[in-house]
């Protein structure tokens, strides 16, 4: 006792404080008092760069339960995302395009969205990925296999503030969401992600969707894992929206992914005005592919649609001029002039 | 034709984010130029309204 070893001392007299305005704080102290006081605390130096996360955010359920001890809330807000009810986009809603979904998609699959013709595609290199981080995206999105080691460039993202983080699902039908949304915790090393796509949806599949998987996921956002629920029709076979059309009414998304471009912009008159009625952020894909990147498939194309008799030719009331011009040898005609809109305008595309 | 592509989704309403990737830095860039640019004009517009408004037969792929 302090009293024992110094007779008619208190005990915050007898030793002196060891910071200002500090008495009586005995916490043992390899360095000499008087040092101490002579050195003031260092403010942080590297506070602009990111610090390693915690160990222990690789593991989702121990950060839930940590923050469930903790008394705070499951759900966290990061970002200044805030747009309609996905809070996305802020105060210019599409001000900011999004990058990486194909850049990283092309890291597995070999894909990379075909929007540049007669590519090798590879991964994307790590300047490539710190080059987007300038960009600040404000939405990050990965896959199911994307996020899986260091040889995709590893899970987390460096951008600050972050981006609201979208991780799409390995969709099976015989297997429940919940092991790959943990999966996506634990590779994207976080506490919840923002956005959570059901991705590749057919019309054959959204009964199973609806049954099995939804009642799933909302257990999962209840969980405080998912903030927002998405869906993404297949458009590569569903090219009338003919998911997304049954799935808008049900009111079970907040977000929807369809394809939307030059060529088929059916999304226009089918999907958008049910989006904009129920407030569901919309995300375009497909915007470039193949063949609005490569002049010779969208020659053919054309001659398909053409063909079909589902383009309208705006220059000329003879659809057989189309056909004329589409069947026979393209490049003598064609090859003289601007790719698809030519033959309407004289002059190339001012874009 | 990428950049047209790009513009005639990013300034549709209803279209909120529109997504885009690559690999390649130089494409990158020219891909966020593009989306960040204005949009077409409006003969552009209704001309491929015109030609491509009742296509829904085609993903682009």
């Amino acid at each position: 006792m302090a009293g024992a070893r110094h007779p008619g001392r208190s005990r915050a007299q007898s030793r002196p404080s060891l910071r200002p305005g500090r008495l009586g704080d005995h916490r043992p102290l390899g360095r000499h008092p008087a040092r101490l006081q002579a050195r003031p605390r260092r403010p942080r130096q590297d506070s602009r760069r990111p610090r390693p996360p915690p160990r222990h955010l690789n593991n989702p359920q121990r950060v839930l339960r940590a923050r469930k001890r903790a008394g705070r809330p499951a759900l966290r807000a990061q970002g200044s995302h805030r747009c309609r009810k996905s809070g996305w986009g802020g105060p210019a809603p599409k001000s900011v395009s999004l990058a990486s979904a194909a850049a990283e998609r092309a890291v597995w699959d070999g894909q990379g969205g075909r929007s540049r013709p007669r590519r090798r595609y590879r991964p994307p290199r790590p300047r490539t990925r710190r080059h987007l981080h300038r960009h600040r995206p404000r939405l990050w999105h990965r896959g199911p296999r994307w996020a899986r080691g260091s040889a995709a460039g590893g899970g987390r993202c460096s951008c600050r503030p972050r981006p609201a983080l979208a991780a799409a699902n390995g969709w099976s039908p015989r297997r429940s969401s919940a092991r790959p949304i943990d999966d996506s915790l634990g590779a994207l090393r976080t506490d919840h992600i923002d956005l959570y796509h059901l991705h590749g949806v057919t019309p054959g599949q959204y009964d199973h969707c609806v049954a099995v998987l939804i009642p799933e996921l909302k257990r999962q956002q209840a969980a405080g894992k998912v903030r927002f629920l998405g869906v993404t029709e297949m458009f590569g076979r569903d090219t009338g929206h003919e998911m997304l059309v049954r799935a808008l009414p049900d009111d079970q998304f907040d977000v929807v992914m369809t394809g939307f471009n030059l060529l088929n912009p059916s999304a226009r008159t089918r999907v958008f005005p049910m989006t904009r009625a129920r407030d569901v952020g919309t995300l375009i894909m497909f915007a470039v592919r193949r063949v609005l990147s490569d002049p010779a498939a969208l020659r053919e194309v054309v001659a398909q649609l053409v063909e079909r008799e589902t383009l309208t030719p705006a220059w000329s009331t003879s659809p057989t001029r189309w056909r004329s011009c589409a069947a026979g040898p393209i490049s003598a005609r064609w090859s003289r002039r601007p790719i698809a809109f030519a033959a309407t305008s004289p002059a190339p595309m001012s874009c | 034709m990428v950049e047209a592509a790009y513009r005639f989704c990013r300034h549709e309403p209803g279209a909120d984010v529109v997504l885009t990737g690559t690999g390649d830095t130089a494409h990158l860039e020219a891909n966020i130029a593009a989306i960040q640019a204005g949009p077409l004009a409006a003969n552009i517009q209704d001309r491929l309204t015109r030609l491509f408004g009742g296509v829904d037969s085609i993903s682009g792929n």
